[in-house]
């Protein structure tokens, strides 16, 4: 029996998160990621004038990228691409420079304050390795993230993807992100402080 | 649309100051080296005097400016690993090769200049200059390869570190070579005519002046009718958190000073060379700070 096709990807619906920030919480207990830096996070913007105001959320985490800078640029190639996609560091191997840091668009890369190397979210691998989600899709609340295999058809993630308006952050980069959006705000992508927005 | 960040994650910066600070050591280095092929490389004999302690520059700036690199990656130890794992698509690893290769070559040429070996001077001078030239374009690369950084990817950041390598290791060249006349006293041996000749080294200082003027002005210009992040950068770059630097510093106090410094006939003497290279040597300090600053002020999302 040959293996099936496995090309792991997310869906976030951001129409769906409140922001109540369970999965980055959950992430840092899966992950055990030190003080101060994040695997994932929800970045909160308020719109519109008071009374006419909303909050939008923006789940971000590692795009495990189709074709990853990160990848690219890393001298030692301490950080690759698993077959299923999930772009990995070896923490034997990397050596801190932080090139992948400075070249990724999404700035989901950190030093691991104790360590001093580059880490960063990878889908929970261990996780879907053993059969199980990533901590941060089963602890949301209201279902807003959800993990699947792109290349199968009857997978409910990839019909997501085949049959409804999803986009990914910053698609001007071409680098073919495996985290997709529903509902993906463009103000809540580059917002920067008040009302600076490049 | 009215709109406010209510919240995210903190950002630190990848390439601080100490990158920045490496570029320059590696600028100058390479510029200086340039400097020291004029007369050994090129046969412009009156440039002969500067050689020496152009080249005795450029070496011991190679030997400091690794050290930068040393001290910024989290675990320098590993820096083996640079060799074995290596990724050809990675400038760094470029880097790595030149930056071990380029200090030999410096070492045999300075051996030849220094025992009067004229021919293996120029030509290792000559072999050296691709070299000299791709140790520093290859931190521009670095900048360059980091393809959503507004300001750093783009084809004019390895060209324009060339420039900027060649006038400020002429400026410290000019000041090394003033200085090392004062301590020999004037008049003696290589000293004879520093005067002239450090006149003559403003005036292609000038030039390459004008030249990095004229490439900063292109890539400001390009970027600003460029894509959002990049506006967004050269207007931080004009008036907002960085203006103070840039055009305070980088722009008015390292650039368009010197100008009159090096080309009016009323300043042409030693003493403004001098005062004109120092200012260039800040204004390039700045523009490397500037440049590694701006391209990470901000997380793209």
């Amino acid at each position: 029996m040959t293996e099936k096709p496995l090309r792991w990807a997310m869906v976030v619906d951001t129409e769906r998160c409140i922001g109540c920030r369970s999965c980055a919480v959950a992430c840092k207990r899966e992950n055990r990621v030190p003080l101060g830096v994040f695997r994932t996070w929800v970045k909160s913007v308020e719109k519109g004038r008071f009374p006419d105001v909303t909050r939008d959320h923006l789940p971000v985490l590692c795009n495990q990228c189709e074709h990853p800078v990160c990848v690219s640029v890393c001298p030692v190639q301490a950080t690759y691409r698993r077959d299923d996609g999930i772009v990995l560091v070896d923490p034997h191997r990397c050596i801190g420079c932080q090139y992948c840091k400075a070249a990724c668009p999404y700035g989901v890369r950190y030093v691991d304050p104790v360590q001093k190397i580059i880490s960063k979210c990878f889908f929970c691998h261990h996780r879907l390795d053993a059969g199980l989600e990533p901590a941060c899709v089963e602890a949301c609340p209201t279902g807003a993230r959800r993990i699947g295999n792109l290349l199968d058809p009857a997978d409910p993630v990839c019909r997501i993807i085949g049959s409804r308006p999803v986009q990914v952050l910053l698609p001007e980069h071409a680098t073919e992100p495996r985290v997709f959006y529903l509902g993906l705000d463009e103000t809540s992508v580059r917002i920067r402080g008040e009302g600076d927005v490049p | 649309m009215n709109a406010a960040l209510l919240h995210t994650v903190p950002h630190h910066e990848s390439f601080g100051t100490l990158i920045a600070l490496y570029i320059f050591f590696t600028g100058l280095s390479a510029g200086s080296f340039l400097v020291s092929t004029l007369s050994y490389g090129f046969g412009l004999q009156r440039y002969r005097s500067v050689s020496r302690p152009a080249i005795v520059t450029a070496t011991l700036l190679l030997a400091a400016a690794p050290l930068f690199l040393l001290f910024h990656v989290g675990r320098p130890l590993r820096a083996w690993h640079l060799f074995v794992y290596l990724n050809p698509a990675s400038p760094i690893t470029w880097g790595s090769f030149l930056l071990t290769g380029y200090p030999l070559f410096c070492l045999v040429y300075l051996y030849c200049i220094f025992t009067g070996r004229e021919r293996g001077a120029r030509f290792w001078g000559l072999v050296g200059i691709p070299f000299a030239v791709s140790v520093h374009a290859y931190t521009g690369f670095i900048l360059c390869f980091c393809s959503a950084r507004p300001l750093w990817n783009s084809s004019m950041v390895p060209l324009l570190f060339l420039v900027s390598a060649v006038l400020s290791g002429t400026a410290l060249v000019i000041l090394v070579y003033g200085a090392w006349c004062r301590l020999q006293g004037k008049g003696s041996g290589a000293c004879s005519d520093s005067g002239e000749l450090v006149v003559s080294l403003g005036r292609i200082l000038g030039w390459v002046l004008v030249l990095d003027l004229l490439m900063t002005g292109i890539e400001i210009l390009a970027a600003s009718v460029s894509d959002a992040e990049s506006r967004w950068a050269v207007g931080e770059l004009l008036s907002g958190r960085l203006a103070v630097r840039f055009v305070g510093v980088e722009i008015v106090l390292g650039k368009l000073l010197p100008l009159p410094l090096l080309f009016l006939p009323c300043f042409r003497r030693p003493l403004f060379v001098f005062l004109a290279s120092i200012l260039i040597l800040l204004g390039i300090l700045f523009m490397r700070l500037d440049l590694v600053t701006v391209g990470e002020l901000s997380p793209l999302v």
